[in-house]
């Protein structure tokens, strides 16, 4: 009880440090007042006009405002002053011209031809206001208010009011901001006038959204992000948001599990940090966390061949909602997000409603068509039976030539043994998606909507399988009193994945397709079932002999039934209180909550099952993410020079996950689906839940508009560590500063910003990992208890990442051109990470802190515009990411603790020295000349079964990067995307199977004459003239003594990502109806590789999203998809 | 400044949002319930007495590997195929006397990670509260362990489940005579309680508490035990044979020791499940051996192929172009539908609630104080009427009750066959079933019916192979594994690689205790 006492007590007194810390910067503003005494000191000899406005600029806080055209070109001017006021310094600049200028406020110094004074008949007045991108309004103060063609200007009072003399009521307002769109405003005779600026969409890269939601202009970033336009990830028409970010962000790696519409992708930003646990990073959506834990988490002490996937959190998001996509790459940037922000985080800024112009409706309508990408290679020279023969009932290929001679086959008919180039081909369909989308959007000053439908409908390459998803988005902003705003935010969405394949196991359809014999007819094999006529019971039609190890591809897709619903809620209320211009409160509330129902149905037939009468499991999982926070922001210019932003909060996240599995083991009455019918039922359930509380605060500190000091801190409690270490602090700093505006550079140099940052994040572990949790299963005569295999520490510490980066970012003429760099450095320590020990310690597996992992690395964006015509447009962005891992210390014990016991195809170990990501296997003994040795009886290879002893690769890329090629002409634009993947392993466990059955390609050559194992050496030394047959050869290298060595592919790849072409109509097409535009895009994703260096699969597959990456066995084919998108707004 | 304090509702309002906001968080933000919140509900956080037999129970079924894949991964890729029982269709090298170190780390991994430390909850549990039910545990203990020490020779024991991390190695001699002293003890501790006691209850798997079983069980697991090292320290074998016999050892069909897994569909016999698979058939040493006696047991050990109908069994140590060319009968090799399978009538998925696990049978008893009364102990009769009444329990257990037919077998003079495979081999021996005169046939005899009644309990089965060269096996074709030649029968499992990976020290320590190389060809203690 004390003990939490103090606790508590420490708490608020953590929470006092932070508000004196608040109060100090605050009283910065004390010292930094302003320049009203400026005194000049020039020297300047025969200059024109312009250098001398700039090298005043540059000694003083004055900035000009001009046209360039009405600087007289040739004039020169020699200024030699001493501590000259800046009336006498621009009187002696502009005494021979025809200027005259007038001193802002705000020290802008409007420069115009001179006017009569007596000009001026009426003072107008009012107030402007700025518009984020939310929506939401502010009132600042400096807003430059000037009277067009003349020096006439004022800036706005901290209420954003004016009042400036004017020429006349039919004169023009220019009103501008930084970061805001100027508008001319003509006065059209009124003399009180209310004004909104909004902020500059085009130029979403200079407006970033950061941590929290904070909006920050791109400079102050002391670090790096790349922002994606809603329209980069919705027009390609891809269900899962992460798909259409592939190839377009520098160090995001993205592996596929391509099971289907809405498959889970593994996001990794700048390599993986954690060994044991998850390395995606954080998904957050409108400043909120949303839930996305795997669904097809393999972890590497998982088993690679059964996962399902079951989608991950972050394809629910509907692309058409979208706003924009911020990508934090690095723990500097996520620093404010606490604990799991190591991996960086993706953040998501959905669409709200907008006032202007009326309703705003956009209706949408797509359509795209799935084909496999690649398929492996085949022969189509000999078919099903073995040992050159034909043979009844075998899964082989090693059979007699296909000559079209007639046989009695497995179908009991008599048919022509011929080659079926396309059996394997003609079992996929074409996958087809459906989306179709309405959004309505409207307001007006105090409250705008947006609502939101988006039906998708879609079904995958493999029969039987299908996708629909409804969305409905509905968002409402209101001005519920002066200065409160209360933004709403209800999302609702079902999904339902019928059959969703289901890669690497021999239960399931891509197994036995893809190694069925050459000679099979794809019609045969769709009869997939009988009706026994001695017992009425359902019989599966199978070409091999039973017992089988396979199954009919159909059976598989229709006897073999699974069904998954989800419906998803995610709610945000969030209330915002401006008290002052500069202070401002919000208090936020937000739930993602998901239930995720699925049943799978087992007919009996399927020949894996136990269980007599067929196999009936239902599962239903609920998620639930409950965020509450309480920000308190103090935005302001502290004088002419300082600005200063602050932040401070506290907040609490609560994370619960429940499952309830219910599996019938077996059915009374054979394929009765129900729990009524079920034979020895057994229910299962199991509960997480972790919560975390948190108080932190942010300080940004501008000065002059071009140096920037970021401080943050934070304060985790974390439920999942001990007790006494469940706290835990970590601070970042950050600085960035624009060089072009602190000194002179050349002209062409429109942008040069430094910037460097450090931060320190903390993380906890998962659920319940600090204690002993013996449990009872359904078994024996009255249950088995099962004891717990894992060793706890009850005093596990807090996992530590430790981030720096460094960056460069530069623009030329006018950032017509620009390019980014960044360099980065972190290094992960004191992992909690669940290691092998040794058996007889009583234990499996032990949980420890331990361990320091290295990134480092570089990212690179560079864009250009070449060509910028009026017509004509061409852009180009390359991105470009490269990450180095070194796993510098790792458990004191052992240099390379096991993660898994070994899998057939490959070991997955974190290894002290080397990168995470190793993968060993199984080898061929070699000579000291590396030639392979061989049996001195059979000829064949004698393998090495230890997989400790041969290494094979990591399966990380050494770099990725893509290329977006954009070509505009008038109405027509057509896009490019290329990305390639460089270096990284991935062993095929497909190319074995195939090998060992003889069907792929390789396993043609020299079928009937049988050779030599080239490069091979008998055992005893001797030259090998043993020929072997192939068939002896494959079945033992690809399956009875597996050489993983031999199916190690390299996964380098360059693959043609994204191509579309859009028109858009013009407004004499559609005529004065009241559809407001029309456009029309052609896409392509996925289309094909310019180079793949892995034989017959696409390297990028994944067989699930944890880190039991780089093997692939019977995984699904990628998929090239094409279709057209057509938009139309109301 | 003033801003703040010009307009009343501002504050009022900032005031109650930081109010409400602050009430949020701390209605549920109270770090006290942390530890609560992160104890899982579905696992017992102190673990109830009444979870001790639970505990028992698992050991039990996972001690005879009753998991299906716990049961693959020992008997049938190892043991099932080093004691002749089987071959093995699929061509897996564990056939060729190849370690394949994925596969033996489970039977490693269940050993010391599920069922010592459940066990060792019970028999601390126990200790002092109840003397039977802590006394049947550490008889338990002896089997799981006995099994586990002929594996590889020296074993974690005496430190083992501790939660040390680096446990040494304790040698088969110092393993064995605990062994001895912890039966003596807990028959002690039976023999003085009250047989109506049903320590565990149900529970019990094998007994069900039935403490007059338990007893005969423990006295017989010492005469296997005994006999084990009859070699190597013939005083204690002596002692402890005699010893178990006068304690009273299992007598009939009804002591035989099974792990009834009948009762609940979720703990299923193992070897019915994986009965269908590809691998498992007939050994040609089987073949040989029943087809030469006429064994009525064939029929109820093995299925008749699915080719002719006949039964065929497939010679040990393959190559894998060797087993095509011995399956290719104008069938699939995958189906080998010309060999025999295990009975599929008995051992299939749908009578794996039916068929229970086989522990121990009473008829080896018989063949043990047969082989005893040869070594000239006390075992309370003479080897000839052991012998004929270890064969006769056998035949009775697998269904064969007609006196006459267990009469002609024993009297059967007719010797193993030669054999019709694709390599001719010649018949495995040619010792027949009638008990011969001179002793050392007469030991061959009782150690070759012991092999033929064991069936299909591989492990003990191939622990007596090594002890004693019986009964007479088929050389296996090819050897994969350098340190073991064909002529050779593969004497132990070297150390799991797993272990040098993790207890690397103690590891390296063990093979001095081993007294040889850490090679499958070296020979256990009692093996010398």
């Amino acid at each position: 009880m004390r003990h939490q006492r103090r606790k508590a007590l420490l708490k608020l007194l953590l929470i006092m440090k932070l508000i004196v810390f608040l109060l100090v910067i605050g009283s910065v503003e004390l010292h930094a007042t302003g320049y009203a005494q400026v005194k000049l000191s020039l020297n300047l000899q025969h200059v024109d006009i312009k250098k001398a406005l700039l090298t005043i600029q540059k000694k003083s806080p004055y900035r000009f405002m001009y046209n360039d055209d009405l600087l007289p070109r040739d004039a020169r001017v020699t200024i030699q002053t001493k501590e000259a006021g800046i009336d006498e310094v621009l009187n002696m600049i502009f005494a021979s011209t025809s200027l005259t200028y007038t001193i802002l406020k705000n020290n802008l110094v409007v420069i115009s031809s001179l006017e009569k004074k007596d000009d001026i008949q009426v003072t107008v007045s009012g107030t402007v206001q700025l518009r984020d991108r939310d929506g939401q309004m502010s009132r600042r103060a400096n807003i430059t208010v000037i009277e067009k063609g003349t020096s006439r200007g004022t800036v706005t009072d901290e209420n954003g009011a004016f009042s400036l003399a004017v020429t006349n009521t039919e004169s023009i307002l220019v009103i501008s901001y930084v970061g805001y769109r100027t508008i001319e405003f003509p006065l059209a005779g009124k003399t009180t006038v209310n004004i909104v600026l909004d902020i500059q969409e085009n130029q979403l890269q200079d407006v970033v959204v950061t941590a929290l939601g904070i909006t920050r202009q791109k400079k102050s970033l002391t670090y790096a992000t790349q922002t994606l336009k809603g329209s980069d990830v919705s027009d390609t028409r891809e269900v899962n948001i992460t798909n259409a970010m592939d190839g377009k962000v520098a160090n995001m790696t993205i592996s596929k599990t391509n099971a289907g519409p809405g498959s889970s992708n593994r996001i990794i930003f700048r390599g993986n940090r954690s060994i044991t646990g998850d390395n995606q990073p954080l998904v957050i959506v409108d400043g909120v966390r949303i839930d996305n834990t795997p669904k097809a988490f393999t972890d590497v002490t998982g088993n690679i061949q059964l996962s399902r996937d079951n989608g991950d959190g972050i394809s629910n998001i509907n692309p058409d909602d979208i706003e924009s996509v911020t990508v934090l790459t690095g723990a500097s940037a996520a620093a404010l997000y606490g604990s799991d922000a190591s991996n960086g985080a993706i953040i998501v800024t959905t669409k709200k409603g907008r006032y202007g112009n009326g309703i705003g409706i956009q209706i949408s309508s797509s359509v795209n068509m799935e084909n496999p990408l690649i398929l492996p290679k085949y022969q189509n020279v000999y078919g099903q039976g073995i040992g050159g023969d034909f043979a009844l009932g075998s899964d082989q290929s090693w059979g007699a030539k296909m000559a079209g001679q007639p046989i009695l086959d497995w179908t009991g008919k008599t048919q022509a043994f011929s080659p079926q180039p396309d059996n394997v081909k003609d079992f996929f369909q074409t996958g087809t998606e459906l989306i179709n989308s309405i959004a309505i959007s409207a307001g007006n000053e105090k409250s705008q909507t947006y609502f939101s439908y988006t039906n998708t409908s879609s079904r995958g390459i493999i029969p039987n399988n299908t996708y629909k998803r409804n969305n409905l988005n509905l968002r409402q902003t209101t001005l519920v009193a002066k200065n409160l705003t209360l933004d709403l935010k209800a999302n609702y969405l079902v999904e339902d994945i019928g059959n969703r394949p289901f890669a690497g196991a021999a239960n399931h359809a891509l197994v036995t397709i893809l190694s069925m014999p050459r000679s099979l007819r794809i019609s045969d094999i769709r009869n997939y079932e009988t009706i026994d006529p001695t017992d009425l019971s359902l019989k599966q039609n199978y070409w091999a002999s039973s017992p089988p190890n396979f199954q009919n591809p159909y059976w598989s897709a229709y006897r073999d039934l699974y069904d998954r619903i989800r419906n998803r809620f995610i709610g945000l209320v969030s209330l915002k209180y401006q008290i002052t211009l500069a202070l401002s409160v919000q208090a936020r509330t937000s739930l993602d909550y998901y239930t995720d129902a699925s049943q799978e149905e087992d007919y009996s037939g399927s020949f894996w099952l136990t269980k007599p009468g067929g196999n009936y499991v239902i599962n239903k999982e609920s998620n639930r993410q409950f965020n509450n926070d309480l920000l308190i922001s103090y935005v302001k210019d502290l004088s002419s020079n300082f600005n200063l932003n602050l932040n401070a909060g506290v907040s609490i996240e609560q994370f619960n996950f429940e499952n309830t599995n219910t599996n019938s083991g077996g059915l009374n009455i054979a394929n009765g689906f129900f729990l009524g019918n079920a034979l020895s039922p057994v229910s299962t359930n199991s509960i997480a839940r972790t919560e975390k509380q948190s108080v932190y605060a942010s300080a940004e500190l501008g000065f002059k508009d071009y140096l920037f000091l970021d401080l943050t801190g934070r304060n985790d409690w974390n439920s999942t560590l001990p007790v006494q270490n469940n706290s835990y602090f970590f601070p970042s700093v950050g600085l960035s500063g624009v060089i072009n505006e602190m000194v002179s550079l050349p002209v062409a140099i429109s942008l040069l910003k430094v910037r460097a940052s450090y931060a320190f994040v903390g993380n906890g572990t998962a659920f319940n990992q600090i204690k002993p949790s013996p449990t009872l299963q359904d078994a024996g005569n009255g249950g088995f208890l099962l004891v717990d295999r894992i060793l706890h520490d009850a005093n596990l510490k807090p996992e530590e990442t430790h981030s720096f980066e460094t960056g460069l970012e530069l623009g030329l003429f006018k950032n017509r051109f620009g390019a980014e760099f960044t360099f980065y450095h972190t290094n992960t320590i004191n992992q909690i990470l669940q290691i092998g020990v040794p058996n007889p310690s009583g234990y499996a597996f032990r949980i420890i802190n331990a361990g320091n992992i290295r990134n480092q690395g570089v990212e690179l964006l560079l864009n250009g515009k070449p060509v910028d015509g009026h017509d004509f447009k061409w852009t180009i962005s390359v991105n470009f990411g490269l990450n180095r891992n070194k796993i510098i210390a790792l458990d004191s014990l052992q240099k390379m603790p096991p993660l898994s016991s070994p899998e057939t195809l490959g070991l997955i170990v974190a290894e002290e020295g080397k990168a995470y990501g190793g993968i060993y296997t199984t080898s061929y003994q070699r000579n000291s000349s590396g030639q392979i040795m061989v049996d001195n009886t059979t000829g064949l290879p004698l393998v090495e079964g230890d997989q400790t002893k041969y290494f094979a690769g990591n399966y990380n890329p050494d770099w990725t990067g893509g290329i977006t090629n954009t070509f505009q002409y008038k109405r027509w634009s057509f896009s490019v995307l290329i990305d390639e993947r460089k270096g990284g392993i991935i062993i095929s466990g497909t190319q074995a199977l195939l090998a060992s059955n003889g069907v792929s390609q390789i396993t043609e050559a020299n079928r009937e004459t049988g050779f030599v194992v080239p490069n091979s050496i008998k055992e005893d030394g001797t030259k090998n003239d043993i020929v072997v047959a192939p068939q002896d050869y494959w079945q033992y290298i690809g399956k009875t003594n597996l050489v993983g060595e031999q199916f190690v592919n390299s996964a380098t790849n360059i693959r043609l990502r994204e191509a579309s072409l859009s028109y858009s109509f013009p407004a004499n097409i559609i005529g004065k109806t009241f559809i407001k535009g029309i456009s029309l895009t052609a896409i392509g994703r996925n289309l094909f590789f310019l180079k793949n260096n892995a034989n017959g699969f696409d390297p990028e597959t994944a067989l699930g999203t944890g880190n039991n990456q780089g093997l692939e066995y019977a995984s699904l084919p990628s998929t090239r998809s094409y279709g057209f998108y057509l938009k139309l707004n109301f | 400044m003033k801003l703040f304090f010009e307009n009343r509702l501002p504050v009022r309002l900032m005031a109650a949002m930081i109010f409400f906001g602050l009430l949020i968080i701390s209605s549920t933000g109270c770090t006290k319930k942390f530890d609560q919140l992160n104890t899982d509900p579905t696992s017992f956080s102190t673990l109830p007495p009444a979870a001790l037999p639970k505990a028992l129970a698992r050991a039990q079924y996972e001690g005879v590997y009753g998991d299906p894949g716990g049961y693959e991964l020992i008997h049938s890729l190892f043991t099932d195929l080093w004691s002749q029982f089987f071959a093995d269709a699929g061509g897996s090298a564990s056939d060729r006397y190849v370690i394949n170190q994925d596969w033996i780390i489970s039977q490693w991994n269940l050993t010391y990670t599920v069922n010592w430390p459940s066990l060792k909850l019970v028999i601390d549990g126990t200790e002092g509260i109840s003397p039977a039910a802590n006394a049947i545990a550490k008889i338990w203990k002896v089997y799981i362990f006995h099994q586990n020490s002929d594996f590889y020779g020296p074993i974690p024991y005496f430190q083992a489940g501790l939660g040390t991390l680096s446990i040494p190695y304790d040698s088969q001699e110092s393993v064995y005579m605990d062994f001895f002293n912890t039966l003596d003890s807990a028959v002690t501790v039976l023999k003085n309680t009250d047989p109506a006691q049903t320590p565990f209850g149900t529970d019990d798997m094998i007994y069900h508490g039935d403490i007059t079983q338990w007893i005969k069980f423990a006295n017989s697991l010492r005469l296997r035990l005994a006999l084990r090292v009859s070699e190597v320290d013939p005083a204690t074998a002596k002692q402890q044979a005699e010893t178990a016999v006068s304690g009273g050892v299992m007598l009939t069909n009804d002591d035989n020791a099974f792990v009834d897994v009948t009762s609940n569909p979720n703990s299923s016999n193992g070897l019915c499940d994986e009965a269908p698979w590809q691998n498992m058939r007939m050994s040609a040493t089987m073949e040989s051996y029943l087809k030469g006696y006429n064994d009525p047991r064939m029929q109820q050990y093995f299925s008749p192929a699915d080719l002719d109908g006949q039964f065929h069994g497939l010679r040990n140590g393959l190559a894998p172009a060797d087993v095509t060319s011995a399956t290719v009968v104008g069938g699939p090799f995958d189906g080998a539908v010309n060999l025999s399978n295990i009975n599929l009538v008995r051992w299939n998925p749908n009578t794996d609630g039916v068929t229970k696990l086989n522990v121990i049978y009473s008829a080896e008893s018989y063949f043990l104080r047969a082989e005893g009364a040869l070594n000239g102990w006390n075992m309370g009769g003479n080897a000839i009427d052991f012998y004929n009444q270890g064969i006769t329990l056998s035949l009775q257990q697998w269904g064969i009750t007609d006196n006459t037919a267990i009469q002609n077998y024993m009297n059967g003079t007719t010797t193993p066959a030669p054999l019709s495979d694709y390599l001719n081999s010649p018949a495995v021996a040619n010792i027949p079933v009638k008990f011969a005169t001179d002793p050392a046939t007469q030991r061959q005899q009782i150690l070759t019916q012991k092999w033929l009644a064991l069936f299909p309990d591989g492990i003990e089965a191939w622990a007596e192979v090594r002890r004693t060269g019986f009964p007479v096996l088929y050389p296996v074709v090819h050897s994969d594994n350098p340190d073991v030649p064909t002529t050779d029968i593969i004497r132990r499992f070297t150390f799991v690689e797993y272990e040098y990976e993790t207890n690397g020290k103690a590891t390296q320590a063990a093979i001095s205790l081993l007294g040889g190389p850490d090679k499958a060809s070296t020979h256990v203690w009692w093996n010398k």
